[in-house]
C-alpha cells in the first residue's frame, strides 16, 4: 500500500476519532495521539525514507494537508465541546450591573444662574460683581433711596459691627459698575444678597439675585422689552408670552414687574400659577436720572435699563422645588437630582 | 388698603365686574393681590407700591380709574353750615415744631350725641375690614378712607386750658395711648398736648386722657400734617403704629387738609347732630400749593422708544387731573395737584403717559446697539473648576453665610471677624473666616453617605477696618487626603495654571490633625491649606470620621497666568520602567525620597509613587515604599541594561541620603 493511500486512511481515521470525542477530555487524548510529539503525524513523518524520491514531494503535500485538516477539525470540535466544558473556574458574567462612576453636579442655584446668565452673555452683556459688604451709599442713596425714604421699610438690611451692611439687593453693583467705567455698559451681575426676613418654605435670609444693566445713548423701554422677551424666551420656551405691568422701584422709571405665561399650563391656569396663566419673574425699567447723577453720568446724554431676578424663585419654579431651605441645606440625595 | 367695590362704584360710573376692575388696576400699577366678598360688596385687597399714598383712599383709587376708563368721577359735595361762635374763641393751637408739622388745623363741634354710628356708615366700614367704634371715630376713620387725611377727634372738655400744643415731648413725659400702651416720650418726639400734658403722639396715635366716649359732648377735630420722617421714627421707637402713621410715613396730600376736616364735620353733623363752630384754625393755609411740571415730547419718545401723540398725552394728564398750563410744538407744561406728590419730574410725567397708555403699546423692537461681552479670568475660572471637580464626583454645595461663633474659635479665624448686628438665627451671628465649617457642617447632614465629596466658591470675610471679602476655593472628601490633593491638583492642571504649585508643612496647623496639614502655594505665596481636620472638629460637627478638606484663595487661583494650548511632539522611542521598594525609617517622609530620586536623574521621564506597606516582613518603626520611574531617551531606544543601572544609581543615591534605607 503506498504512503499516500495510508495518509488518507489515517485523516479518516482520525476525522472519525475527533468526531467522537465527548469530551474535552477525551478530545485532548485523540490530539495528543494524532497531533502529538509522538503522535500518528509524527510517526508518519518519520517514514518518508521509505518514500521514492520521486514522490517525496506528494508525501509531504500530503501529510501537510493531513496535518491542517485535523487541526481545523479538531479546533472545531474544541469550541463545540467548550462550552460545555465550562464548568469549573472563574466565569465572566456579562448581567453584573455597570461599575458606577458617578459625576458630582453644579449646585441647582448654580445651573441656572448660569442658564439665566448665559443668554444675557449672548445677548453682549459682561459679568460684574461687587462686594457684599455694602455702604449705605450703594445700596441705598445711590440708587435714589435717600435716608427714611418708606422704600427702605420694605427692604430691611443686617448691620455689621464693622461699620458697613450686607448688601440687600445687587442693583449696588450697577453703582459700582458706573462709578468705574463709561457707557456703553451692559452688565449681568448674578450675586448674594441678604436681608433679614423671618425664615420659612419660601424665605430665607440670603438668596441669589441677577442684576442687568444697560446703559447707552439710545436705549429705549423698546429695547427693554425685546431683550427681557427674548430672555423669556429662551429661558422657559420659544412659545412664552411676557407681560409688563407698571410698578414702582425707586431706582427705575417708568417700572415694571414682568409676568410670564405659566411655564407648566402655557397661560391656561394651574395650581403653580394660581390659575391666573401668569408667574411673575423679574421687576425691571428704564434707570432714574438720579441714579445716573449719583454715579456722574449726565442723564441728557445717556439712557438705559436696568431689571433684576430671584435665583431661588426661578429655581424653584423652574425645578419644581417647594421648600427654599432645601438649597443651603445640600443634602446629597437632593442634590443628585439635578 | 383695602378698597370697596360698591363704594368705587358710587364714586365712578362703573360697569366693570369686581375681577374686571382688579384686572384694571392691576395693570395701572395698583397690584390687586386678591378679591375677597363681603356680603354683597368685594374688597379689593391692593398693595400700594411707595410712590403712590393717593391710592391709599377711595377718592384717590376713584380718580384712578376715571384716568384710566376715560370717565368723570362723582364725588360727594362738601357742604358744611358753621352756625356756631368763632372757633378762635372756643379754642387756641400754638404750633413750636413747624419743620416736624408744617400745617395744623381744627375745627370745634359742639354738642354731639355719641352713639353707635347709622347703618350705612357701619356697613362702609366692615366692608373693607374696620371695626365700628362710635358715630365720631367711624367718622373720622370713613374720612381717613375716602380721602387719605388723618383725622383725630378730641374731648373737647377734657382738653385742659381748650388748648392745643403742638410741641417736641419732653424727656420723661408719659401717656397712655388710646390701645392702652404707656408710651415713654423723650425730645424726639412730636406730640400734640393740651395746656399742661401730652394728649396724642403726633400722626401716630392719639391719648387715653381726651378720648371720646359716650360722655362726649364737644369735640376738636384735628386734620393735620405731620412730618413723614417725624412720624416714621417715632413710630418706630415706640414700636407703635396706626392706618395714620402709615399713611404719614408715606406722605399725605399737604394741601387736602381743610377740606377733609370740612368732609368730616359735615359728617359728624349728619350722624351726631351738634353745632359746628365758625371757621377754622389753620396755621399754613398756603402749604399744598400746586406746582409746575414740562415734559418734552421728544424725550418722552426718548426713553419709551414709540411716539404717543400730542392728543392723547394731552387727554392722559387731563383725566389724571392735571391742569395744562402750556403747550408748543416741543413741550407740554402742567400743574400737578397736591395729591400727586409723586410728580415732580419730567420722567415722572414719561411714567405717567405709558402707565396709562399701557406698556403693552411700546413695541418689542430692538434698536440698542450690540458688541462682545467679555469673560473676566475669575469667570472662566469659576467655571473650569465646577466642570472639572463635578467630573471628579464632587458635589458643589451653596451654604449659609453666617455662621456659630464656635465656629470661628475651632478654625483660628485670621484677622477680625464680623458680627451681624441683628442676626434674624440668633445661633448664626458671625460672618464665616473659613468654608472649612460649612463643608463639615454639610458632611453631617449627608453622615450616613459613605462617599462624601463636596466644594464650594464662596467668599470669606473680615473686618476690624480692613473689612475685606475673600472668594474661596473649598473641597472635602471623606476618602482622605490624598483625594483632595489629587483634585485640587487636576483643578490646576485644566486651568492650564503656569505654576510652581508648592507644599509645605506649617509649623503650628491651626486645623488640621498633627502631621496632616500642608501649606499650599503658588510661585512661594502661601495661598491655602489642606489636612485631615482634628478629630474633636469633627466631633463638634457629629463627624465619626475624619474628612480631608482644602481651601484655596479662588481669587489667586483664577489669576494665574494660563497657556495656550501647544502640541509637543509625541516621543519616538520607547520608555523603560523600573519599580523600586523601599524599606525606610517610619519619619521619612515620600517628599523626600521622591526629591532624592528625582535629583540628578538623566533621561527621567516620570516617579510615580505606588504604595506604603507595613506589616509582615517589614521590621517594626519601618515602612516599605513602592514606586516606579520611567526613562526614555530622545534619540534612540534604551536598552534593558542602561534601565537597570539607572535604577542602580537611584538606590544606590537613596541608601547613601537616608540612613537605614534598604532595598526591600
Amino acid at each position: 500500500m503506498s504512503l499516500l493511500v495510508e495518509i488518507e486512511k489515517l485523516l479518516e481515521e482520525g476525522k472519525g476519532a475527533i468526531k467522537n470525542a465527548a469530551s474535552a477530555e477525551t478530545l485532548e487524548n485523540v490530539r495528543v495521539a494524532y497531533l502529538g510529539r509522538s503522535g500518528k503525524i509524527k510517526e508518519m513523518m518519520g517514514r518518508i525514507r521509505e518514500v521514492a524520491n520521486e514522490e517525496k514531494k506528494a508525501f509531504g503535500q500530503g501529510m501537510n494537508d493531513l496535518k491542517k485538516s485535523l487541526e481545523k477539525l479538531f479546533d472545531e470540535q474544541k469550541n463545540i465541546l467548550g462550552s460545555s466544558k465550562a464548568k469549573s473556574g472563574p466565569q465572566p458574567d456579562p448581567t453584573l450591573p455597570g461599575q458606577s462612576q458617578p459625576r458630582g453636579s453644579r449646585h441647582p442655584l448654580t445651573q441656572v444662574t448660569e442658564h439665566v446668565v448665559k443668554v444675557f452673555e449672548r445677548l453682549g452683556f459682561t459679568i460684574a460683581d461687587g462686594p457684599e459688604m455694602e455702604d449705605e451709599f450703594h445700596n441705598f442713596v445711590a440708587l435714589n433711596i435717600p435716608d427714611e425714604h418708606p422704600a427702605r421699610e420694605d427692604q430691611d438690611t443686617f448691620g455689621l459691627d464693622n461699620g458697613t451692611i450686607l448688601r440687600s439687593q445687587t442693583s449696588t453693583v450697577q453703582i459700582r459698575t458706573m462709578e468705574k467705567i463709561q457707557p456703553p455698559v451692559r452688565v449681568i451681575a448674578p450675586g448674594r444678597v441678604y436681608r433679614p426676613d423671618a425664615v420659612d418654605a419660601t424665605h430665607f435670609y440670603s438668596f441669589g439675585q441677577i442684576e442687568g444693566l444697560a446703559v447707552d445713548t439710545d436705549i429705549t423701554f423698546a429695547d427693554l422689552k425685546s431683550v427681557l422677551g427674548m430672555f423669556a424666551r429662551e429661558m422657559f420656551g420659544s412659545d412664552t408670552k411676557t407681560r409688563f405691568r407698571p410698578s414702582f422701584f425707586p431706582f427705575t422709571e417708568p417700572s415694571a414687574e414682568v409676568d410670564v405665561t405659566c411655564i407648566f399650563c402655557h397661560g391656561k391656569g394651574c395650581r403653580v400659577c394660581k390659575q391666573q396663566g401668569w408667574i411673575e419673574i423679574l421687576g425691571c425699567g428704564m434707570v432714574d436720572p438720579n441714579v445716573f447723577k449719583s454715579v456722574g453720568y449726565d442723564p441728557e446724554a445717556w439712557t438705559g435699563f436696568a431689571f433684576g431676578m430671584g435665583v431661588e424663585r426661578v429655581a424653584m419654579l423652574t425645578l419644581g422645588v417647594d421648600d427654599i431651605r432645601r438649597f443651603t441645606e445640600n443634602d446629597l440625595r437632593f442634590l443628585r437630582q439635578f | 388698603m383695602n378698597l370697596s367695590y360698591n363704594w368705587l362704584k358710587e364714586l365712578v360710573d362703573l360697569d366693570l365686574k369686581p375681577q374686571e376692575l382688579a384686572d384694571k388696576l392691576t395693570h395701572a400699577g395698583c397690584a390687586i393681590e386678591e378679591i375677597v366678598q363681603v356680603g354683597d360688596d368685594w374688597q379689593l385687597v391692593a398693595e400700594v407700591t411707595t410712590n403712590r399714598p393717593d391710592w391709599l383712599c377711595h377718592w384717590g383709587a376713584a380718580h384712578e380709574i376715571a384716568a384710566i376708563l376715560g370717565k368723570k368721577t362723582n364725588l360727594p359735595e362738601i357742604k358744611i353750615n358753621e352756625t356756631g361762635p368763632d372757633v378762635n374763641s372756643l379754642a387756641k393751637v400754638t404750633n413750636t415744631a413747624k419743620d416736624c408739622c408744617p400745617r395744623y388745623t381744627a375745627r370745634v363741634i359742639k354738642g354731639v350725641t355719641i352713639k353707635e354710628s347709622p347703618e350705612w356708615l357701619k356697613k362702609k366700614l366692615t366692608a373693607i375690614g374696620l371695626r365700628p367704634i362710635n358715630n365720631v371715630v367711624d367718622v373720622t376713620n370713613y374720612v381717613l378712607m375716602e380721602m387719605n387725611q388723618p383725622l383725630h377727634s378730641f374731648d373737647y372738655d377734657l382738653l385742659e386750658g381748650s388748648q392745643i400744643n403742638v410741641r417736641m415731648a419732653n424727656n420723661g413725659e408719659v401717656m397712655e395711648a388710646l390701645d392702652g400702651t404707656e408710651c415713654k416720650l423723650n425730645e424726639k418726639m412730636l406730640v400734640i398736648a393740651d395746656g399742661k400734658k401730652p394728649v396724642a403722639i403726633a400722626g401716630v396715635m392719639g391719648g387715653s386722657s381726651s378720648e371720646v366716649t359716650e360722655k362726649t359732648k364737644n369735640i376738636l377735630l384735628e386734620s393735620a400734617y405731620f412730618e413723614q420722617k417725624q412720624v416714621r421714627r417715632t413710630s418706630r421707637a415706640l414700636k407703635l403704629a396706626s392706618d395714620s402713621s402709615y399713611r404719614y410715613e408715606r406722605g399725605i396730600d399737604p394741601g387736602n387738609l381743610e377740606r377733609a376736616s370740612a368732609r368730616a364735620c359735615q359728617l359728624i353733623l349728619e350722624v351726631a347732630g351738634g353745632e359746628l363752630a365758625t371757621g377754622v384754625i389753620d396755621d399754613n393755609p398756603e402749604l399744598g400749593t400746586p406746582w409746575d411740571v414740562t415734559m418734552r415730547y421728544c424725550r418722552c419718545e426718548k426713553i419709551l422708544g414709540v411716539r404717543v401723540e400730542k392728543d392723547e398725552i394731552e387727554k392722559i394728564f387731563l383725566g389724571l387731573g392735571l391742569q395744562i398750563l402750556n403747550k408748543t410744538d416741543d413741550e407740554i407744561t402742567v400743574k400737578v395737584p397736591s395729591f400727586r406728590q409723586d410728580l415732580t419730574r419730567e420722567i415722572d410725567l414719561i411714567e405717567e403717559v405709558i402707565r396709562v397708555a399701557g406698556y403693552d403699546r411700546v413695541p418689542e423692537t430692538i434698536t440698542m446697539r450690540v458688541g462682545m461681552s467679555h469673560k473676566t479670568k475669575a469667570e472662566s475660572a469659576k467655571d473650569i473648576v465646577r466642570e472639572v471637580l463635578a467630573g471628579l464626583g464632587y458635589f458643589e454645595c451653596v451654604t449659609d453665610t453666617f455662621v456659630p461663633e464656635k465656629w470661628l474659635e475651632a478654625f483660628g479665624c485670621v484677622g477680625t471677624p464680623v458680627r451681624v448686628l441683628n442676626p434674624v438665627n440668633a445661633k448664626r451671628p458671625m460672618l464665616r473666616t473659613s468654608m472649612v465649617p460649612s463643608l463639615l457642617e454639610v458632611a453631617r447632614i449627608n453622615r450616613e453617605e459613605e462617599d462624601v465629596r463636596l466644594f464650594e466658591i464662596a467668599r470669606t470675610y473680615t473686618g476690624g477696618g480692613s473689612n475685606s471679602e475673600t472668594m474661596q476655593l473649598a473641597i472635602l472628601d471623606s476618602r482622605g487626603l490624598p483625594f483632595v490633593r489629587g483634585a485640587l491638583e487636576e483643578v490646576v492642571k485644566n486651568l492650564r495654571a503656569e505654576v510652581e504649585l508648592g507644599y509645605t508643612e506649617p509649623e503650628n496647623p491651626p486645623v488640621m490633625q498633627d502631621g496632616s496639614a500642608l501649606l499650599i502655594s503658588f510661585n512661594k505665596d502661601t495661598v491655602g491649606c489642606m489636612g485631615v481636620v482634628k478629630d474633636e472638629q469633627a466631633k463638634m460637627h457629629d463627624l465619626r470620621l475624619s474628612p480631608a478638606v482644602c481651601q484655596v484663595d479662588f481669587g489667586k487661583l483664577a489669576e494665574l497666568p494660563r497657556l495656550t494650548k501647544v502640541y509637543k511632539p509625541l516621543p519616538r522611542f520607547p520608555a523603560i520602567g523600573r519599580d523600586i521598594a523601599l524599606v525606610v525609617p517610619e519619619e521619612v517622609k515620600w517628599s523626600r525620597i521622591e526629591e532624592i530620586v528625582r535629583k540628578d536623574s538623566e533621561n527621567m521621564e516620570s516617579v510615580i509613587f505606588q504604595s506604603v506597606y507595613r506589616g509582615k516582613g517589614i521590621d517594626a518603626g519601618k515602612k516599605s515604599v513602592a514606586f516606579g520611574m520611567t526613562f526614555r531617551m530622545a534619540d534612540r531606544s534604551m536598552t534593558d541594561d542602561e534601565g537597570n543601572k539607572l535604577r542602580d544609581d537611584v538606590v544606590c543615591r537613596l541608601t547613601a541620603a537616608i540612613s537605614q534605607a534598604a532595598l526591600r
